[in-house]
């Protein structure tokens, strides 16, 4: 059970073949802690593990067994040296264990096609090398070849675009079940025929049976990588429904507004018609024209027209909803941003921390932002009241079901936008303040002059 | 004993201030020793860098606390300052005098004693601390803010300065949780970065204000970005 047959040597062979595969889709995605010790550590347990498992048998369900062992192990190692979610890994094993199989399948192919060596190639199933050595190297240099090819194939096709798309989320179980079950069926055949057919005999069935699996696990690797893209889709739809769910919101507010406008130059009216008219004490009446214009005051400028807007209109809601909203901004330091990525991430976070304010008493009503640059690195700082303590979860909250359709959204799509820019993002929760840091670099050369001249208008003297 | 100055006119307002201060001093165990100027002028005549948080009025009589702001900064850049204004849109230029945050009035003791915590730790970090060091047998002071980063190299701690280099025998993990606490962030294992010299970073690349290049590793990244946010943000 435990000698150097070749199915034996083959196990490792294999193991190696099915890492490298695998590893063509892990590679980019985070590590675990102690990553340089897991890493070889735990290789030397899974070649240990591998070499114990014995080769009880040559047949059929022993050798179907003896492969799905070894790429279970490797889904373990997986695990213990990367750290994601275990389903996220479980794909990116299947993918490359389907990697794996289609290079095996075209190297096997070409090698029964030509009946290269006199069709030797699948002696390694068995229990000797009978061919002659030249015969030996020629056919490595050729599974080298087919291996490299397929390999490199497989990661400019969808290995790449992991690199890009780690936060993926797999949208159909079903498929990926099914997927799954047509790659141990794959391998399953694959046993039937190396344990049954010899090249020389059997060459058409051979042949059928490594375009079968050639081309199903091609299919599986196109229906694992469409239920990836499909999550994003959905992940986007997400991000579309809310900002129309905004607008819709952002147009009510307004209008809110403006009737408050349209209110305050009523009382405008008839204050004057008074004070004309010298039916009230001109003290009071004063006061209250002076409240009225004091709403105009609230127009902002911060060097950047989108904040300005967005601003505005939100410390007029504030001013009538009993919230300080104050914010220290260098606007101009955002230039390198779109206008409506501008709206939408400020939008977002100032409708969230509004939207939670508004409970509270009305002595803890503050929002206070800002924008602060040094050379070429912007910081977006944004904190409110917190009442009660907020758990966080990987640095994200913890959201209840009914207010995950609202905070939960906004901060997905502020992410996305802050991701957009290469920035970072992160909520801190700490002694009754809920603070969101967002670190964006600004791109922008030469923007570096440190005194802004300061908008001061000259009324200041009393 | 956390020294902080009140620059503010209107007696009520300052009346106020006081009594938070006080009353946030009696709930955290902390003690501030107050020192209350009426005017711009009379607190720049009297300011040495000798405080730690001001809290400074914008609408000021003869001279406004944006103005006493760009005169402060000339003497001290570093001073946590704090703008008080009940008109908002004043301040929103504060950035340019490097302002911490301002506070508007009328002040609530939840929108005060949130931002006071946060003002305190701030002015920890700008402490003018200086770093005792031996450097080839002889023992030098350095101000920790004119360290642009501690390298450690074969047993050696080095710190690069703008005046030079200095390198003495010890670890760096003996001197980190100081330089921690000082505005400076751990970039890998052999790196302690000036959070003020950084002038890009992107993603494991930071690039200093001289030009040099340090790369974080991949493991202190996510933490040290976060750090870097913050203390931009003047946390």
């Amino acid at each position: 059970m435990y000698q150097w047959t070749s199915l034996f040597l083959y196990k490792f062979q294999f193991l190696a073949e099915l890492l490298i595969a695998e590893g063509i889709f892990c590679v980019s995605f985070p590590r675990r802690s102690h990553f340089w010790w897991r890493f070889p550590l735990g290789l030397l347990l899974l070649a240990g593990l591998v070499y114990a498992i014995p080769i009880a048998d040559y047949g059929l369900f022993y050798q179907t067994f003896l492969f799905l062992g070894i790429f279970a192990l490797s889904i373990g190692y997986i695990c213990f040296v990367f750290e994601e979610p275990f389903l996220n890994l479980l794909f990116l094993a299947v993918a490359g264990y389907a990697v794996q199989h289609i290079a095996f399948c075209c190297y096997q192919f070409f090698m029964v096609a030509t009946l290269f060596g006199g069709g030797t190639s699948l002696a390694i199933y068995g229990k000797g090398i009978t061919a002659n050595d030249v015969v030996t190297f020629l056919s490595f240099y050729l599974f080298i070849l087919f291996y490299a090819v397929t390999y490199l194939g497989a990661y400019f096709l969808w290995g790449r675009s992991l690199r890009k798309e780690k936060d993926f989320m797999i949208s159909n179980r079903w498929l990926f079940f099914i997927a799954i079950l047509f790659v141990f069926l794959a391998v399953f055949l694959n046993s039937v025929m190396i344990t049954k057919d010899t090249p020389k005999d059997n060459q058409t069935e051979l042949l059928v049976g490594f375009a079968y699996g050639i081309l199903s696990c091609l299919l599986v690797l196109v229906v694992l990588f469409k239920i990836k893209e499909a999550k994003q889709a959905e992940n986007e739809l997400a991000i579309v429904e809310q900002l129309w769910r905004e607008d819709k919101a952002h147009y009510e507010l307004a209008k809110e507004n403006i009737d408050i406008i349209n209110i305050k130059c009523h009382d405008l009216k008839h204050q004057l018609a008074a004070i004309r008219l010298g039916e009230s004490k001109d003290l009071d009446a004063l006061k209250g024209v002076e409240n009225s214009i004091m709403i105009y005051g609230a127009m902002v400028k911060t060097g950047n027209d989108a904040l300005d807007v967005l601003l505005s209109e939100k410390t007029l809601f504030c001013g009538n909803n009993g919230i300080s909203l104050t914010y220290i901004v260098d606007g101009e330091r955002l230039a390198f941003m779109s206008y409506s990525s501008i709206y939408s991430l400020f939008g977002n976070a100032l409708d969230n921390a509004i939207e939670y304010v508004k409970s509270l008493s009305e002595d803890k009503r503050f929002i206070r932002l800002s924008v602060k640059a040094q050379d070429d690195m912007v910081a977006i700082h944004i904190e409110n009241y917190l009442e009660h303590e907020l758990p966080l979860e990987a640095g994200w909250p913890k959201t209840s079901k009914g207010d995950k359709a609202y905070h939960g959204f906004g901060l997905l799509s502020m992410r996305k936008i802050v991701e957009h820019y290469d920035g970072e993002i992160f909520l801190k929760t700490d002694h009754n303040l809920f603070a969101i840091d967002i670190l964006l670099p600004s791109k922008v050369e030469g923007s570096g002059e440190k005194n802004h001249e300061l908008g001061l208008p000259n009324e200041q003297s009393k | 004993m956390i020294r902080i100055a009140i620059v503010e006119d209107c007696k009520e307002d300052a009346e106020i201030l006081e009594s938070f201060l006080g009353r946030y001093e009696s709930e955290e165990k902390t003690s501030f020793a107050l020192t209350h100027y009426k005017s711009g002028v009379a607190f720049l005549e009297n300011y040495h860098g000798d405080q730690d948080i001001i809290f400074m009025d914008i609408d000021l009589p003869g001279m406004n606390g944006l103005d006493v702001s760009r005169q402060l900064r000339e003497k001290d850049e570093t001073v946590v300052l704090v703008f008080l204004t009940n008109l908002a849109k004043y301040a929103i230029k504060g950035y340019a005098v490097n302002a911490f945050d301002f506070i508007a009035k009328p002040i609530t003791y939840y929108s005060f004693s949130t931002m006071l915590r946060r003002a305190i730790t701030r002015a920890s970090l700008e402490s003018k601390d200086e770093v005792m060091i031996n450097s080839s047998g002889s023992l030098l002071r350095l101000p920790l803010i004119s360290i642009s980063y501690v390298e450690v190299f074969s047993h050696q701690v080095i710190y690069h300065t703008d005046n030079g280099d200095y390198s003495e025998w010890r670890s760096l993990s003996s001197i980190e949780a100081n330089f921690l606490s000082h505005g400076f962030a751990k970039g890998s294992s052999s790196y302690l970065i000036n959070l003020r010299r950084i002038k890009a970073l992107t993603g494991e690349k930071v690039t200093l204000s001289d030009g040099k290049v340090i790369y974080i590793s991949r493991r202190n990244k996510k933490e040290f970005a976060q750090t870097f946010a913050q203390f931009l943000a003047g946390e």
